[in-house]
């Protein structure tokens, strides 16, 4: 094995590298949305139209600072689309602190009939028999995460209760949603930062570089590349 | 082809893997090693030869990882949901990994010298007593290496993993060698199969798949993740190059996590699990 340390020409090189591939993003994200508009006339254009809908969206939104304005957009077309879950993931937890701004923007801009039904409020109740369109909204934090596994192995541990169905059962009523079946990781550092373990069995994750003014055609791309996806679950 | 083999870089490819060297090498990466089939497809060839094929890129993997000064290896080999595959093709599976486990034990030597440690995780109990006694001698006889380590993941899924984990703090509060007080994450993460591991800096996930179809969902919590579009087979250094590259464009925002159990009484509940685990090993052979 060959064991030596580094030598000067290797950093060199590595910092050329570097500076090379920073030049090449910095192109790259100046020429992503002229190249994405194209992207998605040609998709208008083909015959073959988007089949599948994810049922559960969930945006991680990793170290960026959540940008009410378009979150409050995603769930408005996460609406149109007949998405029936979104949840957004905040490890640092700043998004809790604007869900009442982001709630108010949401009843400003949603047609009337159309129900958001939030989840993450101690005060929420379900009510069913909604006419029109309806999504439910819930916002998570790094407790949510292995932290919630933890906390029902305490419960069970407390009730000598060892049962599988019994332990599904609790993280359930803690994460009230289906297991997601799209995550959406934003910002340029592609990683879970502590999302839920147990419930990305089957998830698709895509990239996003910025949720921040993120347009109409971005999403509909994001739902195109979701719509690629085939599942084959172990066979 | 064996599970040790020699170096097959270019001076050039030697040359590139140094510069990449300059910067932060992750400790350990994860593979899910995903593609063999559609790879036999399309070079026309037999299923179970693209598995043979898979296999080989595996020893070429680990030996670029050493190369790289990458310490850990976890290789996602086997699924239990797997075992729903026709009856043919798990057949030819098992028929493979008992080869393979058969011949690790005869290149004792070789995987002795290079001080490599071979763990496997995964529910032992579904496999066949022939394989599982091979399992078990192999991780036995290379328990105590330290250099290098390989965790293959066999008839291994990670909700399996967690809900085992759990029911065993359960029984472990219940035999009152546990408080429930002492449950917390760094508990679990202690107590799961990987427990003798730190979580996986990297994972990568070949033939343009983008999730993760149970595999470590635990362990790669704030792992950096890249899905690369190459088929297992033909995964070269240049992709693994290209993946520790990006992890390390990455590496200031990553989240850096350290398990650690404080409490007395839960260490001790850790150190008679992994004696159990010893004891049932040596069950097997």
């Amino acid at each position: 094995m060959d064991q030596k340390s580094p030598s000067v020409i290797h950093r060199a090189c590595y910092l050329t590298l570097n500076v090379i591939y920073t030049i090449y993003e910095i192109i790259a994200s100046i020429f992503r949305q002229k190249l994405l508009i194209f992207l998605c006339h040609e998709i208008d254009s083909r015959p073959k139209k988007i089949t599948k809908v994810p049922t559960h969206l969930t945006v991680l939104l990793g170290n960026e600072e959540p940008a009410v304005k378009d979150l409050a957009n995603l769930i408005l077309w996460c609406l149109s689309a007949r998405i029936t879950f979104i949840s957004f993931y905040d490890y640092k937890g700043s998004l809790r602190q604007c869900e009442d701004k982001l709630r108010q923007l949401v009843e400003e801009k949603k047609n009337e009939e159309d129900h958001v039904i939030w989840h993450s409020r101690p005060d929420f109740v379900h009510k069913n028999g909604y006419k029109g369109r309806k999504i439910h909204v819930k916002l998570l934090g790094e407790e949510d995460g292995r932290g919630t596994i933890a906390n029902v192995t305490k419960t069970l541990a407390s009730a000598a209760n060892s049962d599988l169905l019994q332990f599904e059962t609790e993280l359930l009523k803690q994460f009230e949603f289906p297991d997601p079946d799209l995550g959406v990781c934003c910002g340029k550092t592609f990683s879970l930062y502590g999302y839920p373990p147990w419930q990305i069995r089957v998830t698709e994750f895509l990239t996003l570089q910025t949720h921040h003014n993120i347009t109409l055609e971005t999403f509909i791309h994001l739902l195109y590349r979701f719509n690629k996806c085939e599942q084959r679950y172990g066979k | 082809m064996s599970w040790i083999v020699s170096s097959s870089l270019t001076y050039f490819q030697r040359f590139c893997v140094n510069v990449i060297k300059c910067g932060p090498i992750p400790r350990h990466i994860a593979f899910i090693m995903d593609g063999n089939r559609r790879y036999a497809t399309k070079t026309k060839v037999e299923k179970a030869e693209g598995h043979i094929k898979g296999f080989d890129k595996l020893a070429e993997t680990l030996q670029w990882c050493l190369e790289l000064g990458v310490k850990e290896v976890t290789v996602y080999a086997f699924s239990i949901e797997n075992f729903k595959r026709s009856r043919e093709e798990v057949d030819t599976l098992m028929k493979l990994a008992t080869e393979k486990f058969r011949q690790l034990l005869d290149e004792k030597e070789k995987i002795m010298s290079e001080g490599v440690c071979i763990r496997i995780i995964g529910n032992l109990g579904l496999l066949s007593p022939e394989l599982r006694k091979l399992v078990a001698e192999a991780e036995l006889m290379t328990k105590d290496n330290n250099k290098a380590f390989l965790n293959v993941a066999f008839s291994y899924t990670s909700r399996d993993e967690i809900f085992n984990t759990v029911q065993s703090i359960v029984k472990g509060v219940q035999d009152e060698a546990l408080d429930v007080e002492d449950i917390d994450e760094d508990l679990i993460s202690g107590a799961l199969y990987t427990s003798c591991s730190p979580d996986p800096d990297l994972i990568v996930r070949t033939s343009g798949e983008v999730r993760f179809s149970d595999f470590l969902l635990w362990q790669i919590s704030n792992s950096f993740i890249s899905f690369t579009k190459v088929l297992w087979p033909e995964f070269c250094i240049w992709h693994l190059l290209a993946c520790i590259f990006y992890y390390q464009r990455s590496y200031n925002d990553l989240q850096q996590k350290k398990a650690r159990v404080t409490s007395e009484r839960a260490q001790k509940f850790l150190h008679q699990l992994q004696q159990q685990k010893i004891t049932q090993l040596k069950s097997y052979t």
